[in-house]
C-alpha cells in the first residue's frame, strides 16, 4: 500500500468520524434532561438536589438565563 | 411569550447547536456508546456550574475542554467497572436500526478500535484537532500542554494510525 493510499484511508476514516454527530433523538434527550434539571418545578422552588449541586440555586430560572447569556455566541 | 420561557428556549437552542458535536467528541475520546447522551448532558451541566469561568471567546472550544474532563472521568469509571468484574455494556444495548445505521455502527466500531490503540494523550490531540477541527492553539489550551507537544502528539498519532491501517491491509 502506498503512502498516498494510506493517507487517503486515514482521511476517509476522519471524514467518517466527523460526520458521526449525536443523533437528533439523543440531542432531544439531552435537552429534555438538562431543562428538567435547570428549570423550576411548577409552584416555585428549586429542582431536587443537595446543597452542592447546580440545581440548589434559589432561583433556577435566573440560572438558566445566565447560562444562556454566557454561552450565547 | 413569557421572558422566562423565552430564556429556556434560548438555552435549548444553544444545547441543540453544540450537543451533536460535544457528543461526537465524547464518543471518540472514549466514552462508551451507551453513556454518550448522559455524558453530553454532564458537559452542559458542568458548563452551567462553571459559567463564570467562560471568557466569552469560543463556546465550542470551552465545551470541548469540559468534554475532555468528562471523558477522562468516564474512562476511569469504565476501567473501575471492568476491574470490578462488570462487563462493558454490550453493543446489543443499542436499539436495532436500519441498514444505514448498521453500516454507520460498523464504521464507527472500526474507528473506535483504531483510536483505542493510541495512547490516551495522542488520542485526545488527534480527536480534538483532526476530528473536531480545533486549531492546535485551542487544543494546547484545552489540554494544558505546550503547542509543540500538541504537534508532536498529533504527528505520532497519525503515524501510528497509518501503521495500523497498513497492518490491517497486510493481514
Amino acid at each position: 500500500m502506498s503512502d498516498s493510499t494510506r493517507s487517503r484511508e486515514l482521511d476517509a476514516l476522519v471524514a467518517d468520524m466527523r460526520s458521526d454527530v449525536l443523533h437528533p433523538a439523543e440531542v432531544d434527550a439531552v435537552v429534555a434532561g438538562l431543562l428538567t434539571t435547570l428549570t423550576p418545578p411548577p409552584g416555585g422552588g428549586g429542582a431536587a438536589g443537595g446543597p452542592d449541586t447546580a440545581t440548589s440555586c434559589p432561583n433556577p430560572s435566573s440560572e438558566v438565563r445566565s447560562l444562556a447569556v454566557k454561552v450565547a455566541v | 411569550m413569557q421572558p422566562e420561557r423565552r430564556q429556556v428556549g434560548l438555552v435549548e437552542e444553544l444545547v441543540r447547536e453544540h450537543a451533536p458535536f460535544v457528543g461526537r467528541a465524547l464518543r471518540y475520546l472514549g466514552v462508551p456508546e451507551a453513556d454518550v447522551p448522559d455524558a453530553t448532558q454532564e458537559v452542559f451541566l458542568v458548563a452551567h456550574r462553571r459559567r463564570d469561568d467562560f471568557d466569552g471567546q469560543s463556546p465550542r472550544a470551552w465545551l470541548k475542554a469540559i468534554a475532555v474532563h468528562v471523558a477522562r472521568n468516564a474512562r476511569r469509571s469504565l476501567r473501575r467497572r471492568r476491574e470490578a468484574g462488570a462487563d462493558a455494556l454490550p453493543e446489543g444495548s443499542v436499539p436495532p436500526a436500519q441498514e444505514a445505521a448498521a453500516e454507520r455502527r460498523s464504521r464507527r466500531g472500526r474507528a473506535l478500535a483504531l483510536l483505542e490503540a493510541l495512547p490516551k494523550a495522542q488520542r485526545e490531540v488527534f480527536v480534538l484537532h483532526d476530528v473536531e477541527q480545533h486549531t492546535m492553539k485551542e487544543v494546547s489550551h484545552m489540554l494544558g500542554i505546550p503547542l509543540q507537544t500538541g504537534y508532536s502528539r498529533l504527528r505520532l498519532a497519525r503515524a501510528r494510525l497509518q501503521r495500523t491501517l497498513t497492518d490491517e491491509e497486510q493481514a
